[in-house]
């Protein structure tokens, strides 16, 4: 018999705390960059193919999501906690896919040639115009701050559900499934 | 739930229910049946998770309470619940007789409901007890209880697992206040005082007198250019970028003046600037700003802030404060020698007559992998002949630029691009230090400029003539202005491309005649 909560696909579990770990990077380099004097080129060196990384993983765990039958809520979530769970989840998938978007389309509308590494590069995916450029580069911003905002929702949540609530609920995600009993705590 | 006690089992729900059964019987009480409730629903068809009720009892410890009320006999026998959650966790749950006393209106029989209440705890709490029991604490079924997780008890409401929980909600708290400080260090909101771009385009607006919507924070008055660059094929043993190899490609440029004013008089100052963007046949940019100073006057970002903030007028003069120039000067002793220099060697010119320098040096690779330290300049060519400077600035502001728009109408201005190649010891990361003047020099190409047109309506004022748009084969060096001018010139590019700007001082009638 089954003694712990059922996880998450094992691809979705590999998808969320590879991408966790790129959006993180990505949201600290893109942050730290913009302050930056002496490590502004070296960071949006990065921050270019790797905004183009999260944007194809998005997209291929999209797909699996929808592809994905997902295990129940757990009965420790009340139905507003479920509600703000499905939300944020929403949210999360928009602006995962959004934000490299409008990173490129930002820099495709501000003239700028789209370096990925050496000579590789992307196609511009909008016309260059200045006042598209300056509401892209603005929303670029927003977006990145309301994913951080998004962020620190979802992991105090599951903190509170893991610490407080002690449901076991991070153990829906872990990477290994051990075998066993559930111990309290 | 009302009057109904669940504590959580440190077994399995088939271990639980062993247990129970195992201790009702130990008491002389009696088990009549077992209802497995998610056994009967997945005969039915049905998912249940692990569900099962027991009834037990005993005739001495219930007719008493159906002596005082029938009707409790609906709730008689005793029940345990135990049943597994979708966390993994099993619970066990029964129906406090204290509370079914209180619904079927039965009173006076506190001992026996007492008794009772007694007698349940114990058997629940050995059915769902891992540890070997500590003698004695099975007489004290409330610390058993508080042992465990209470989900609902309207009888114990004091035993709510909130008290030991504040310790972890503050580890929450710290964990999350830590991420969120982290991301603000990182954004330099906690560090006010901070050099970053922003600050640097805050004081270019502050020295100009206030920001001048839509222009450049630096280099504000400025025509565009457009012309081609033919490369004569002696760059590709030290680049393997395209643009070196034998060809043309298209350019588009910008002459300007230095300085965040768009409407200054062409005499203010003997800086001239182009900036140029080369279109490379694969699709790659070079893009590079540079200046006809020999050496660049300071060799880090919080130098040329510290200088820019020299160039601010003073409110009683209205001018600069030599006196701050001094300060500056002796505090950066390398700008010093570099002003002496610059002093020494500038000279007003005309745009045509004008050697634009990259002033940073650069790191090129050939396809062999082999890295040559660079440093570039653009040398005006034999077509743009003798250029009479001498009236400049008397009678017209726009001397300087309606001259050059004369002289590309006459015919096309041609600059050679010469590379110098650096040795070991030369400075590769200190623009304030001139490499010897015996350095090997190969020329690698000639840009030509042959259109011209306002800022207006021209293509180069959308364009961020970032020196490190750079193709593959062309790197930035170690020298720390390359990465600071990146950023404040990002920087000045997003204030400007917002917002609405007024017409340039070069007008697209001007640029026609």
């Amino acid at each position: 018999m089954a003694e712990n909560p059922p996880q998450f696909a094992y691809q979705s579990r590999i998808l969320h705390w590879l991408m966790a770990a790129m959006l993180l990077a990505m949201l600290f380099i893109g942050v730290t960059m913009v302050a930056s004097l002496g490590d502004y080129h070296k960071l949006v060196a990065i921050h270019r193919p790797l905004g183009i990384m999260i944007l194809i993983l998005a997209i291929v765990r999209l797909i699996n999501r929808m592809f994905t039958t997902l295990p129940p809520f757990p009965p420790t979530m009340s139905p507003w906690e479920r509600r703000i769970a499905s939300a944020s989840e929403k949210l999360l998938y928009a602006l995962m896919i959004a934000l490299p978007l409008v990173g490129w389309g930002m820099l495709s509308a501000g003239h700028y040639p789209i370096v990925m590494f050496g000579p590789v590069h992307l196609p511009p995916i909008l016309p260059a115009n200045p006042l598209l450029y300056a509401i892209l580069r603005k929303t670029h911003t927003v977006f990145a701050y309301l994913l951080f905002a998004t962020f620190l929702g979802h992991l105090s949540a599951v903190l509170f559900h893991t610490l407080v609530i002690r449901d076991r609920l991070l153990h829906r995600m872990a990477l290994w499934s051990f075998p066993g009993k559930a111990k309290r705590d | 739930m009302e009057g109904l006690i669940t504590i959580q089992s440190d077994f399995g729900p088939a271990e639980t229910l062993g247990q129970l059964e195992a201790e009702i019987n130990a008491r002389g009480l009696t088990v009549f049946a077992r209802v497995n409730h998610s056994a009967l629903a997945e005969q039915a068809g049905l998912v249940l998770w692990p569900t099962e009720v027991i009834l037990f009892g005993n005739p001495r410890g219930g007719t008493p309470l159906m002596q005082a009320n029938q009707t409790i006999g609906i709730d008689l026998p005793l029940k345990a619940l135990v049943w597994q959650d979708v966390a993994g966790k099993t619970w066990l749950s029964y129906n406090d007789p204290a509370w079914l006393a209180h619904r079927h209106g039965i009173e006076g029989a506190e001992r026996v409901v007492a008794t009772l209440s007694h007698a349940l705890s114990e058997i629940a709490a050995k059915a769902v007890k891992d540890a070997q029991p500590v003698p004695g604490s099975a007489a004290v079924p409330e610390a058993t209880q508080k042992a465990s997780s209470i989900i609902t008890t309207s009888t114990n409401p004091d035993q709510s697992p909130k008290t030991s929980s504040i310790p972890r909600l503050i580890l929450i708290a710290v964990i999350i206040i830590g991420v969120a400080g982290l991301f603000a260090y990182a954004g330099d909101w906690l560090t006010p005082h901070a050099l970053t771009p922003k600050r640097i385009a805050d004081t270019f607006e502050q020295v100009n007198g206030g920001p001048h919507p839509g222009f450049r924070r630096n280099h504000a008055k400025g025509v565009d250019v457009t012309g081609h660059f033919d490369s004569n094929g002696q760059g590709v043993s030290f680049s393997k970028a395209s643009i070196f190899q034998p060809g043309q490609v298209p350019v588009l440029g910008r002459f300007s003046l230095p300085g965040g004013q768009p409407y200054t008089d062409d005499a203010s100052s003997p800086v001239r600037g182009l900036g140029i963007r080369f279109q490379l046949p694969n699709g790659e940019e070079w893009r590079t700003a540079m200046i006809n100073l020999p050496v660049f006057p300071v060799r880090t970002p919080q130098a040329f802030y510290e200088q820019l903030l020299t160039t601010a007028p003073d409110s009683a003069t209205g001018k600069p404060d030599p006196a701050k120039m001094q300060m500056f000067l002796a505090k950066y002793p390398e700008s010093a020698k570099a002003f002496q220099l610059i002093h020494t060697q500038l000279k007003p010119s005309g745009f045509e007559s004008t050697t634009f320098n990259s002033l940073n040096a650069f790191h090129f690779e050939n396809a062999t992998g082999a890295i040559t330290s660079v440093r570039w300049s653009f040398v005006p060519g034999a077509s743009s002949g003798p250029v009479n400077t001498a009236d400049v600035g008397q009678t017209n502001k726009n001397q300087l630029f309606d001259s050059l728009i004369a002289s590309i109408h006459r015919h096309p201005l041609q600059w050679k691009l010469i590379i110098t190649i650096a040795q070991p010891s030369d400075a590769i990361d200190d623009a304030t230090v001139p490499w010897p003047p015996d350095r090997r020099q190969v020329e690698v190409g000639t840009l030509t400029i042959d259109g011209i047109e306002s800022d207006d309506v021209g293509t180069a004022r959308a364009i961020n003539f970032d020196p490190l748009v750079l193709p593959s084969g062309i790197a930035s060096s170690d020298d720390p202005l390359l990465s600071a001018r990146s950023a404040v010139y990002s920087q000045s590019f997003t204030r400007r491309e917002g917002e609405h700007k007024n017409p340039s001082a070069i007008s697209p009638a001007e640029t026609k005649k």
